[in-house]
């Protein structure tokens, strides 16, 4: 509400009223200046004694008078102008207050958007390093069990191929010995098999004995009758030895077949043995591969989830310095509200002194002097503020970005386009 | 490693657009005021970008965007400034700023700009 008019002041006092008392301050002024020129007096007569009194007085009452008349002179002629600044500066003072109100609301809401922004990105990167220290002390849990099977599977690999090399050994020394013995035998059955071809030529050469003694017996007729018997006898005894040189040979085989026998089964004895501890072994690598094959996804896993981690809390931080702009922005709104204060102290000041009579009103008045704080805002907020307080709507906001303003700062940053690429 | 000169009379802007940068992967050179960065590009600094204040004391954001558009043709300038009159950001445009940012940006948004401003940044 504004008064244009001396009829009433805010508080209800009327123009005669306040005129009324700056007629009495007028001549409580002029009582001042009768109360110096009287002590004045007073000391001229104690120091310079009675003969230069005259003189003294003369002068002291010429400028006494002169001041007298300047002083209600000039009161006659401010007084109208001065009730006037006076009444329009009341009038402005409160609009003055509520610029400045504004001006500093301005300044805490941009404060607390930019604390509370701060405070929800550092609860996020909290929340994102508990995270990481969870997984970590997961992973740190999980590695010491993988740790502890990989030990185990190491030992397991260990006695496995320990039984292998001990086995290896055994097979090599089995191996020798059955080498050994099947020469011997081979050499054996080699130094009989002449042997039995030997009784073999002699049982063929003794049959031929018998069937000659035989028909000589017969040449020789009932003489050679018993001659006859004995070439039967020793016939007979041909196809023994005939008989026993031929099972001789099968002997000779079966051993033979039985040497072979007994290297197969040597073999089958020690493949078998082999085959079983490699078998362990592959078991054991199969092991450790899936254990392996669970370790790399999850490694990966675990690596992945790290850098989005650590890429939402760089983003946080990123923002975070970003917010803190917040300080800079005030820093200028606080500027500007202090060098307000500064001129309206000032401006009150010279009101004192014109109430009080002893100067001219102010170059300006305060709804002059407010016009010009609107020459130091270099923010949107800070004019917006400006029509707030002085009770007039503000100036529109136009936002031509994409890009949305942030929540609750709209006074500080909003007039045109907060990014623009020319 | 692309450079970046920042212009600013807040020690505060200062320092936290030194570290959103340098955090960022980019070699960052400061200066106070218009008239301390003029001297560096007269001394032969050439930054890959300027970011500058506009209001600040000796030689403000448009008196420097002007001298250094002499010296430097085709180094992209971004003003970054509170400053929200049409009138400048028309004639910062005018003698050759190559974009108008107004307090407070985001960390996440001016790395887009940059890395508009500055390809393969």
């Amino acid at each position: 509400m504004r008064f244009n008019s001396l009829q009433e002041s805010p508080e209800g006092h009327t123009s005669d009223w306040a005129s009324l008392r700056l007629w009495a301050r007028g001549w409580l002024a002029r009582g001042r200046v009768l109360m110096t020129l009287a002590l004045a007096l007073l000391l001229v007569l104690v120091w310079l004694g009675p003969e230069a009194m005259g003189g003294s007085l003369i002068g002291l009452l010429g400028g006494s008078l002169l001041q007298f008349w300047l002083g209600g002179r000039s009161s006659r002629r401010h007084a109208p102008m001065t009730d006037n600044v006076i009444a329009q500066d009341i009038n402005s003072s409160q609009q003055a207050f509520d610029v400045l109100r504004q001006q500093v609301s301005a300044t805490i809401q941009t404060s607390e958007t930019a604390v509370f922004a701060m405070m929800e990105r550092m609860t996020r990167v909290h929340g994102c390093t508990v995270q990481l220290r969870d997984r970590i002390a997961e992973a740190v849990g999980r590695s010491q069990v993988l740790s502890a099977d990989s030990l185990d599977q190491a030992q397991r690999h260990g006695k496995a191929l320990e039984q292998l090399a001990d086995h290896q050994r055994e097979f090599e020394s089995l191996r020798n010995g059955s080498l050994d013995r099947v020469r011997t035998v081979a050499h054996q059955v080699r130094d009989l098999t002449p042997l039995a071809s030997l009784i073999s030529d002699i049982a063929r050469q003794t049959n031929l004995i018998a069937i000659n003694a035989a028909i000589e017996a017969a040449r020789a007729g009932d003489a050679g009758s018993g001659f006859k018997v004995v070439a039967g006898e020793i016939r007979r005894l041909s196809g023994l030895t005939a008989q026993a040189a031929q099972e001789i040979t099968q002997g000779i085989d079966s051993a033979a077949q039985g040497v072979h026998a007994e290297l197969e089964r040597l073999e089958i004895n020690l493949a078998g043995g082999s085959s079983l501890t490699l078998h362990d072994i592959a078991d054991h690598m199969k092991l450790l591969s899936n254990t392996l094959s669970d370790v790399v996804p999850y490694l990966s896993g675990l690596s992945g989830h790290m850098e989005q981690s650590l890429q939402r809390v760089t983003s946080d931080i990123v923002d975070t310095l970003g917010d803190m702009q917040f300080q800079d922005i005030n820093r200028q709104l606080l500027e500007q509200i202090n060098g307000a204060l500064a001129s309206l102290s000032n401006h009150f000041a010279q009101l004192y002194q014109l109430i009080d009579g002893r100067a001219p009103p102010p170059p300006q008045l305060l709804e002059e002097l407010m016009q010009r704080w609107t020459s130091d805002y270099v923010m949107h907020s800070q004019r917006v503020a400006h029509e707030k307080g002085m009770g007039r709507p503000g100036p529109s906001a136009v936002v031509l970005t994409d890009l949305p303003p942030p929540v609750g700062l709209e006074l500080a940053t909003v007039n045109g386009p907060r990014i623009e690429l020319f | 490693m692309k450079s970046i000169f920042l212009v600013d009379d807040s020690a505060t802007m200062l320092m936290s657009l030194k570290n959103t940068l340098e955090i960022s992967g980019f070699k960052v050179e400061v200066a106070a005021d218009g008239e301390a960065a003029l001297q560096k590009v007269k001394a032969g600094l050439k930054p890959d970008l300027i970011i500058t204040d506009i209001n600040m004391p000796k030689l403000d954001g448009i008196g420097l965007i002007r001298e250094v558009r002499k010296l430097l043709r085709f180094t992209p300038i971004l003003a970054l400034t509170t400053e929200s009159q049409q009138a400048k950001r028309e004639e910062a445009k005018r003698i050759g700023a190559t974009g108008w940012l107004v307090k407070p940006v985001g960390g996440g948004d001016l790395l887009k700009v940059i890395r508009q401003v500055l390809p393969g940044a």
